[in-house]
């Protein structure tokens, strides 16, 4: 049994899924973080198998575009765990709990 | 001196490294979301990630292999595991999961997304065309990355360079000069303090036991 291009991209849905599930229903913001991650993974997932599928084009090259842009997307996912979790600390400053609900100072 | 050329793995041996790791990154999904204890999520994040490294590295993409392990397993995670160890028992959040009302919403958003992308990924099918020896690794995917890519690469470094600013800036606080005294944990008077058990707040009292001594 060879493997196909669908075998990836039906993990990839099924992960994303996860994360998308967990996002909605975790409310300790922490752990919703970690979703937003496990998103990003999923769709880096895909954009890498898509490269793998991605025929060498007229001169011969191999392109790596799928595998560029998942590059780039670990570093956006970098910055934003790094600016996601300082925004974690400042609000248990505030508010001594990290539950999402409790991100309301602005509400007031 | 030759160069070495690469086998082409054999598609079982393949397959059987995709089921494996597929079924692994399910289940660090699943831990992560599901645990009660945030240090737990960060096991299942990084359970995950590992096995999506593996997931990159049958596919091919060499580098990206290492990067996710370098990236997410090296500095995200451990950037996870930092914060709640710093939180302590406040990242434990009361009430975490959401009532029925939400999960409801939350299943049927899910399973509509979820299952829009499995109908239509479905039967996708393309000729997996052969891999060169060239394939992912870093010269390749960085001299991609130095030509055509080179605007994004540098947008990318002045972006983490604001995010880190950011997280600088968010993460610090606004919080007044204290005095040296009240910062040094080995001072006189902070030992002082600590001996007088009965009022450790008051600094009235940390004099008073400075006094009598």
């Amino acid at each position: 049994m060879t493997i196909q291009i669908h075998h990836y991209l039906i993990l990839s849905a099924l992960l994303f899924s996860i994360g998308a599930a967990g996002f909605l229903v975790r409310r300790n913001s922490l752990v919703a973080l970690m979703c937003i991650e496990l998103m990003l993974n999923a769709v880096n997932l895909t954009l890498i198998a898509f490269n793998r599928w991605m025929p060498a084009n007229a001169g011969g090259a191999v392109p790596h575009q799928g595998q560029v842009f998942a590059f780039f997307v670990i570093a956006v996912a970098a910055a934003e765990a790094a600016l996601g979790l300082a925004i974690v600390l400042s609000l248990y400053r505030v508010r001594k709990v990290v539950r999402t609900d409790d991100a309301n100072l602005m509400k007031e | 001196m030759p160069t070495p050329t690469l086998r082409p793995p054999s598609t079982t041996l393949e397959m059987v490294v995709f089921v494996f790791f597929a079924a692994l990154a399910v289940l660090g999904a699943l831990g992560t979301v599901l645990s009660r204890n945030p240090i737990r999520s960060a096991v299942g994040l990084f359970v995950h990630i590992v096995a999506l490294a593996a997931l990159y590295l049958n596919l091919g993409a060499h580098f990206l292999g290492v990067i996710q392990l370098l990236i997410y397993a090296g500095a995200v995670v451990v950037l996870f595991v930092f914060v709640i160890m710093l939180l302590g028992p406040a990242a434990n959040s009361p009430q975490d999961g959401r009532g029925i009302g939400w999960r409801a919403v939350a299943a049927a958003a899910v399973a509509g997304i979820g299952g829009m992308l499995l109908f239509t990924v479905r039967y996708v099918q393309m000729a997996m065309p052969e891999r060169t020896d060239s394939y992912g690794t870093m010269n390749v995917v960085g001299s991609f990355l130095f030509k055509q890519g080179i605007l994004p690469f540098e947008l990318i470094g002045v972006t983490l360079v604001i995010a880190v600013v950011g997280a600088f800036a968010i993460a610090r606080g606004k919080h007044e000069r204290r005095p040296l005294a009240d910062a040094d944990p080995t001072s006189d008077e902070k030992l002082a303090e600590r001996d007088e058990a009965s009022d450790k707040k008051s600094p009235a009292t940390a004099k008073k036991a400075e006094g009598h001594s």
